[in-house]
């Protein structure tokens, strides 16, 4: 691998870091004005102001949302992590996805669409899950440059003929520009196809043969 | 007299405690939850401080702050965000904002800004009113 793919790698890397930290940072803001107002409220309470249990309930039952969130947040951020563990492995597209999907949620909302798992069967392919990875959400970034306000993309997977594909369906798809030349030259080197169908408006990730 | 705030972020619960906090402080808070609900706030009524999230969908925190630059320049703006990128927190600076604080805030520290905040729009009223009878004596000729 030559210096400027292992920056592009590198790059890739800190962008999904630095989207998971701010998401972090909300999850930890929202727990700290819950947690504050819980202080408040005690604080009023011994000024002699009645406390309503309902409204503490509430506050409580927040703060642990936000904490479910949170860890839902650093299990993903861990499982993209370990992707870079071994050069090559077996990986059940449909989790890759999956996990594709919720680190790319944050640049979806900023841009106001819908990303969404759809129909995934189960299939096990045997690639640089990494790789994968950048290639998932290089699709996802390429589609929300050109996807609709307001609109929906949903990736889904299936295992036509024998091979694996990852697709991802959407309004605004495939009218846009030509997929991104590091793409199209990754998914090459990765001996996987990567088209764009502009009539079905679809993104197309075809990974070759199942493994079992 | 009690801080008339606006509290702009997309972060439903957030908005709601942090709303119910600087309430029983003493302030006037409106909240907005998006960049459109904060645009309509802003051209509705003035308000001694905005809170303003620089990362929200659709409409962001810049263009929001693009649009308080046009509709009232003394509107003294406090970032609070996450992480804003050095691009983002420079334009932010550029386009007027008064102050800047990380996510998760320090109600106290806040509430320190939106008083210095309602102090200096306080003073920019004033000179600004005071230039506009200068200028009304002047072209008068009394």
């Amino acid at each position: 691998m030559n210096d400027f793919r292992s920056r592009e790698d590198l790059q890739f890397f800190g962008r999904i870091c630095a989207s998971v930290s701010h998401d972090l940072k909300n999850v930890l803001a929202v727990v700290n004005e819950g947690a504050g107002l819980l202080s408040d409220l005690s604080l009023m309470a011994e000024k002699g102001m009645p406390l309503d249990p309902a409204k503490l309930r509430s506050v409580a039952g927040s703060i642990q949302a936000q904490i479910r969130r949170g860890d839902e947040i650093i299990k993903g951020l861990n499982t993209f992590a370990h992707s870079v563990d071994e050069p090559v492995s077996s990986v059940n597209l449909a989790e890759v996805v999956s996990l594709v999907v919720s680190l790319a949620a944050r640049l979806a909302r900023a841009r106001n669409v819908s990303l969404e798992v759809g129909a995934c069967d189960e299939v096990f392919v045997r690639i640089d899950v990494y790789a994968l990875e950048y290639l998932l959400h290089g699709m996802v970034t390429h589609a929300l440059a050109h996807a609709e306000d307001g609109g929906v993309l949903t990736f889904s997977c299936s295992s036509p003929g024998g091979g694996s594909m990852a697709t991802l369906t959407g309004a605004g798809l495939g009218t846009g520009a030509e997929l991104p030349g590091e793409l199209t030259a990754l998914a090459g080197e990765q001996d996987v196809v990567l088209a764009a169908d502009a009539g079905t408006k679809t993104l197309e990730l075809v990974i070759g043969k199942e493994m079992k | 007299m009690a801080e008339k705030v606006l509290l702009i972020d997309d972060e439903v619960e957030f908005l709601e405690n942090l709303s119910e906090r600087m309430r029983l402080r003493g302030m006037n808070v409106t909240t907005a939850s998006s960049g459109k609900e904060a645009v309509e706030s802003i051209d509705a009524e003035g308000y001694d401080a905005i809170v303003l999230d620089l990362q929200m969908p659709g409409m962001d925190g810049i263009e929001v702050l693009r649009h308080i630059r046009k509709v009232n320049p003394n509107m003294q703006v406090i970032l609070l965000t996450g992480h804003a990128t050095l691009e983002k927190g420079v334009e932010a600076i550029k386009l007027g904002a008064m102050d800047f604080m990380e996510k998760p805030a320090d109600i106290d520290v806040l509430t320190e800004k939106i008083k210095k905040a309602q102090a200096k729009k306080m003073v920019l009223v004033e000179t600004e009113t005071e230039a506009k009878v200068k200028d009304i004596i002047g072209s008068k000729g009394w």
